[in-house]
This record gives structure tokens, C-alpha cells and sequence, in this order.
């Protein structure tokens, strides 16, 4: 009967130990997606300076704002509307630009719940979004290749 | 004097002219569209963030990803994507592909119709390139052309190994653009 008493016991713990580690991974395997707007921002920057970064040093600039696991730094940047577009999948894009130099800016792929309110062409806003690739001049493509920031939302 | 100012003012005008043909001719788009399909595990990718171009005349096509803008339904699918051992995004930032359709004399792309093409050329993926020559589809209408390529690459050809066994050794690709 004792001996019973103890298989069970260790059945029982094996068991909770499993269910533990299921939960566990589970819980990683259906993480979510980082929320980029509840998260703090490591720094507000405006286009000139963050552009000028990736074209100087395109290695610094990206050990500097890109992650290894692809969940890089979170900015708000400051510009002035350049062009407003729509994606393939229906999405509202921004290109902020710098009146100094237009050759490249940073293409702003904004939140489908934030696209309904876009202020026009040449006005100077800030946005918030994360960064998936700096500003660089393509010898391929004979022409500077814009910085990419994603899950954007204006912020005034 | 008089005939070499002539000859000079002529040769200064053919280049100008020929430049700005050039230019002309290429047709950019920042919005083009890359999707990645792993038939093991049925894991599918998008990136809405490709940069194309295409030269008319020549019929020279170039792709260039940010690989961080491939979006997984999945984050942690994500994450491991973006990882050293896989993509290394962040010392390789940048997927591309210069290449040419390889029958654009016997296309006219200033004439609404939809063409068969067959595109070569150099795939790089984290570093490593490799020829690539697919067949593909040109439809142009109403002043817009629209291209469409499908094909497989081996992820293994460019480095891209890992030890997820859940992810096949062949990926299909899927590219759209609009140039207008």
C-alpha cells in the first residue's frame, strides 16, 4: 500500500512537472509579436542625423539599431511628409524626408489602426515605429534606398 | 576651331541624350512584394518592403530586401528567422537580385498585353550568391506593368541551415511588383 502511496506521488510530480513545462513552451512558441507602441522608445531622433548615421557607417548603424533576433530599436523620428503611399497589402507607407537632403528618408509603414488621420504632404511630424534597415546608396540600384521603419503611428 | 567646337557640342548632346534615355527607362518601385513559403511546417512570410527596379529598354530587373521586414504569423518563427545561426539579419541586412529578363527584345512594354519572360541572374542571400533563372509573367495595363515571378531556392545553397528540422530545405518564393 505504501509503495503504491509513493508511485503515486512521483506520477503526480512528474506529471505537474510536465504540464509545467508544456505551459512553458507553449507560452514561448505563442508569444506575441512585440508591441511596438506600448514599448518606451531608446531615442528620439530626426531624419537627417539618423539617415546620415546608416549612409556614413552602414556597420555601426546597424549594430547600433538592429537586433539579432530581429526585434530592433524602437525610435521616434521627426520629418517632413514626402510622400504618402499604399503597400501591397493595403497599408499605409510615409516617406519622411530631411529639406536638406532628399536623396533618401525613411519609409514609415504606419498601423492599419492608425491610418485613418494623415496630415498632408509637407507638414513635420514625428512618428514612432521600429527599425528594420538604415539608409544606404544601392550601386546596383544606382539610387539611395530609403530606411525602413515598421508598426509606425504618428504621434502629432 | 569652329568644326571642333561643332564635333565637342555634338558628343557633350549624345551623351546628355543618351543619359537621360537612360533614366527614363527605369521604372522604380518601393513597395514591391516578397513571399516565403516552407511547404514543411506550412510557414509562410511576407515583405512589403522590397525596393525594385526595372529598365524597360534593357530589361535589367534588380530586388532588394530588408530581411527584418519579413513578417512571420508566428514571433518566435520570427525571431528564430532573424537569428545568427539562420538569417543573421544583422550583419546581413539585405536580401537582393540583379538580373535581366532574358527575352525583353521580343516584348513591348509600352503595349498593354500580358508576356511570358524567363529572368537570370545573382541571387544574394546572407553574402553568398548564386545564379538564379526562373520563368515569370509581365502584365502591362492601363500605363501600370506588373511582374510575378515564382521559384525555389535551396536555403542551404546560401548558408541558411540551422538545425530546425521543421523547415524545408527548399523555400518557395513568391515576387510581385508594380511599377508605374
Amino acid at each position: 500500500m505504501r509503495l503504491l502511496n509513493k508511485y503515486k506521488y512521483y506520477v503526480t510530480v512528474a506529471f505537474c512537472f510536465g504540464l509545467i513545462g508544456l505551459g512553458a513552451g507553449l507560452n514561448l512558441w505563442f508569444a506575441p509579436h512585440i508591441d511596438v507602441q506600448a514599448n518606451p522608445a531608446f531615442e528620439h531622433i530626426a531624419v537627417r542625423p539618423f539617415i546620415k548615421a546608416a549612409i556614413d557607417d552602414i556597420s555601426s548603424f546597424n549594430d547600433k539599431y538592429l537586433a539579432t533576433d530581429g526585434d530592433s530599436k524602437i525610435i521616434e523620428i521627426s520629418g517632413i511628409i514626402g510622400e504618402i503611399s499604399t503597400n501591397m497589402n493595403n497599408e499605409t507607407v510615409i516617406l519622411l524626408n530631411d529639406e536638406s537632403f532628399k536623396d533618401a528618408g525613411v519609409l514609415c509603414t504606419l498601423l492599419e489602426a492608425n491610418n485613418l488621420k494623415i496630415p498632408e504632404i509637407g507638414s513635420k511630424i514625428t512618428l514612432k515605429g521600429i527599425v528594420r534597415s538604415g539608409a544606404e546608396y544601392d550601386e546596383d540600384l544606382e539610387l539611395y534606398i530609403d530606411a525602413v521603419l515598421e508598426e509606425g503611428k504618428i504621434l502629432n | 576651331m569652329k568644326q571642333f567646337f561643332k564635333t565637342t557640342l555634338l558628343a557633350v548632346t549624345t551623351t546628355l541624350l543618351s543619359f537621360n534615355a537612360t533614366a527614363q527607362d527605369d521604372l522604380v518601385t518601393k513597395a514591391a512584394h516578397i513571399k516565403f513559403y516552407s511547404e514543411e511546417g506550412g510557414i509562410t512570410a511576407n515583405n512589403y518592403a522590397v525596393v525594385s527596379k526595372l529598365n524597360t529598354k534593357t530589361g535589367e530587373m534588380i530586388f532588394s530586401a530588408p530581411i527584418q521586414s519579413f513578417e512571420f504569423e508566428n514571433a518566435t518563427m520570427q525571431k528564430h528567422f532573424n537569428q545568427e545561426g539562420i538569417m543573421n539579419s544583422q550583419s546581413f541586412p539585405k536580401g537582393k537580385f540583379v538580373g535581366k529578363i532574358d527575352n525583353i527584345s521580343n516584348i513591348d512594354l509600352s503595349k498593354d498585353g500580358e508576356y511570358d519572360v524567363t529572368v537570370s541572374g545573382k541571387l544574394t542571400i546572407k553574402g553568398k550568391t548564386n545564379d538564379v533563372s526562373t520563368k515569370g509573367k509581365i502584365i502591362v495595363k492601363d500605363g501600370k506593368i506588373m511582374a510575378s515571378s515564382k521559384f525555389t531556392i535551396d536555403r542551404f545553397a546560401y548558408g541558411v541551415e540551422g538545425k530546425s528540422q521543421s523547415v524545408s530545405q527548399h523555400i518557395d518564393l513568391t515576387i510581385n511588383a508594380t511599377f508605374k
